[in-house]
């Protein structure tokens, strides 16, 4: 079994949007629409302000409110890596999903009238190959890997840097990780 | 403002399907409770309830982004997805609605239709029979017989008679449910803590209620031309209910706003959407003012002293427009929940 999971780290981003930019076409999305973002995020509280760009996509949730808000079962979890998915065939396009989601991780096509999103390029994954958005990163901010294997890269992060998830406190046990040291 | 996934179709559901669920508790109500006295509001709910409960839904499935796809809600077993839940809800309430409906359906239209249709004229006459109400006298002050009130469709077979009242009874909680679901659909979501409290459901049902109260004032009249008394009657009883359930929604209203001040980050920063931010005017006005507080004052006085001394004029003018207010504001609060909710996040 491997548990999926990122561990990303917000200083080293340079907000060049090359992620999203290798993401959309590495999936095919449909033009105006992400998978993957590079935010801008306000911290402290005046006047101690500072601002910092965090780059993120679907947090692949072991709890995901969207899985569990769907009334077709499109939603899902995959049992393998634990990839929270679209079954396309299944999605009715009622848009549930994506007010369930905290993140906003979530898109409505309106060309094909149903939900997408960030698979972790599962379809890359089984030929052996990084995420797009991993594999195109010029300053490495994301890390990929499986937690169950206790070498692999982002286990061996998850023990020796201090991370934090985003909105932990919601309740979704997100398995994107930020570096906070 | 921003996007917003759920848009007109879905605010516009939400409040027929409460009004279609109100209409349905309400006339259940009056059908099982005082028998022959509330015939007019069991009809015209009975009537009702269906005919908005379907157009709701139709709009539902039209706002999906694969509309024919959903049949796919029926095929699946999705227990912890309130959508799930409610669309069985949907169906079970349309189908013991529809046969509810019949059987209420008032026979001189039955007629009207037997004349069109001769091939199904015997059919169609012999359900006019089995509707055909009891006459009742009421006099004011006195109230009736139990056995002249337990034969309410005299001209039913035993076997009908109780089909009805069964359809009635299973629809009062099947309209409960219908009622309450479509709050939980809004409540059910941590994302959006502008909704995210049991009140939401317990709101929309209320409102539910009032709306469908409401409604059924304007329409009792047209579907049951009893004698004057009578519509009287059916009036003041829909008006009693009405300052039930409109107190209720005020009572809700008033510790959603003193519990979310109190509550987390969250929840305090998204009771800003009607707390001096885009949707202040339409929530306190609209639904509060328009919806609840000016029909309660009016109503509380009708029920209490009475407007007998009123000119007819006026009286008739207040029993079209208190009841319009009451729809006017259901709907906004349809209109502001869904909409504030959606610029709400999680914090």
């Amino acid at each position: 079994m491997s548990r999926y999971a990122m561990v990303l780290d917000p200083a080293r981003c340079v907000d060049c949007k090359a992620c999203m930019v290798a993401c959309t076409a590495e999936n095919d999305v449909e033009v105006g629409y992400h998978r993957n973002w590079v935010r801008a995020a306000v911290k402290g509280s005046f006047p101690e302000l500072s601002m910092h760009i965090e780059p993120g996509q679907c947090m692949h949730c072991d709890d995901p409110p969207c899985v569990r808000s769907c009334p077709t079962g499109a939603s899902y979890i995959n049992e393998a890596g634990g990839i929270v998915g679209v079954d396309e065939k299944k999605c009715i396009g009622c848009r549930y999903c994506m007010l369930a989601c905290p993140y906003d991780a979530r898109y409505f096509d309106e060309e094909s009238g149903i939900v997408g999103k960030c698979t972790f390029c599962d379809h890359r994954l089984a030929l052996g190959q990084e995420p797009a958005c991993v594999e195109t990163c010029p300053t490495k901010v994301r890390v990929f890997g499986d937690l169950d294997d206790p070498d692999s890269e982002v286990s061996r992060l998850m023990r020796t840097r201090n991370t934090e998830k985003r909105l932990a406190h919601a309740g979704t046990a997100p398995n994107l990780n930020y570096i906070i040291d | 403002m921003e996007h917003h996934e759920w848009g007109w179709m879905i605010v516009v559901y939400l409040f027929l399907g409460g009004l279609g669920a109100g209409c349905m508790v309400l006339s259940g109500a009056a059908h099982l409770g005082r028998r022959g006295r509330y015939q007019g509001i069991a009809r015209a709910g009975a009537i009702l309830a269906p005919i908005l409960v379907g157009v709701g839904s139709g709009l539902l499935i039209f706002d999906l982004g694969n509309p024919l796809r959903f049949w796919r809600l029926f095929v699946t077993f999705q227990p912890t997805s309130p959508m799930f839940i409610g669309s069985w809800l949907l169906i079970g309430f349309s189908l013991v609605t529809m046969i509810y409906a019949v059987l209420q359906l008032p026979p001189s239209w039955l007629r009207s239709l037997a004349g069109r249709f001769p091939k199904g004229s015997s059919a169609l006459e012999t359900l006019a029979t089995w509707n055909k109400p009891a006459k009742v006298e009421v006099q004011a002050g006195k109230s009736l017989e139990r056995d002249q009130i337990d034969i309410n469709f005299p001209h039913s077979p035993k076997a009908v008679r109780r089909l009805r009242s069964a359809m009635a009874g299973i629809g009062i909680p099947l309209g409960l449910g219908v009622g309450i679901y479509t709050g939980v659909l809004l409540g059910a979501i941590p994302a959006r803590p502008f909704w995210n409290t049991p009140m939401v459901a317990q709101l929309f049902l209320f409102s539910a209620l009032s709306t469908a109260a409401a409604l059924l004032m304007l329409v009792t009249p047209l579907v049951f031309k009893g004698d004057a008394s009578h519509s009287e009657l059916q009036h003041r009883s829909l008006l009693r209910a009405d300052l039930i359930f409109i107190f209720l929604e005020l009572f809700i209203i008033i510790p959603y706003i003193i519990h979310g001040e109190l509550s987390v980050l969250s929840a305090k920063e998204s009771l800003g959407m009607i707390l001096g931010g885009p949707y202040t005017g339409p929530f306190w006005v609209g639904v509060v003012l328009i919806g609840i507080l000016i029909p309660a004052a009016v109503e509380l006085v009708e029920a209490s002293v009475g407007i007998k001394k009123l000119p007819v004029l006026l009286t008739r003018g207040l029993h079209f427009v208190v009841p319009v207010m009451i729809l006017v504001g259901g709907y906004l609060l349809r209109w502001v929940f869904v909409h504030a909710g959606q610029d709400t996040a999680f914090l």
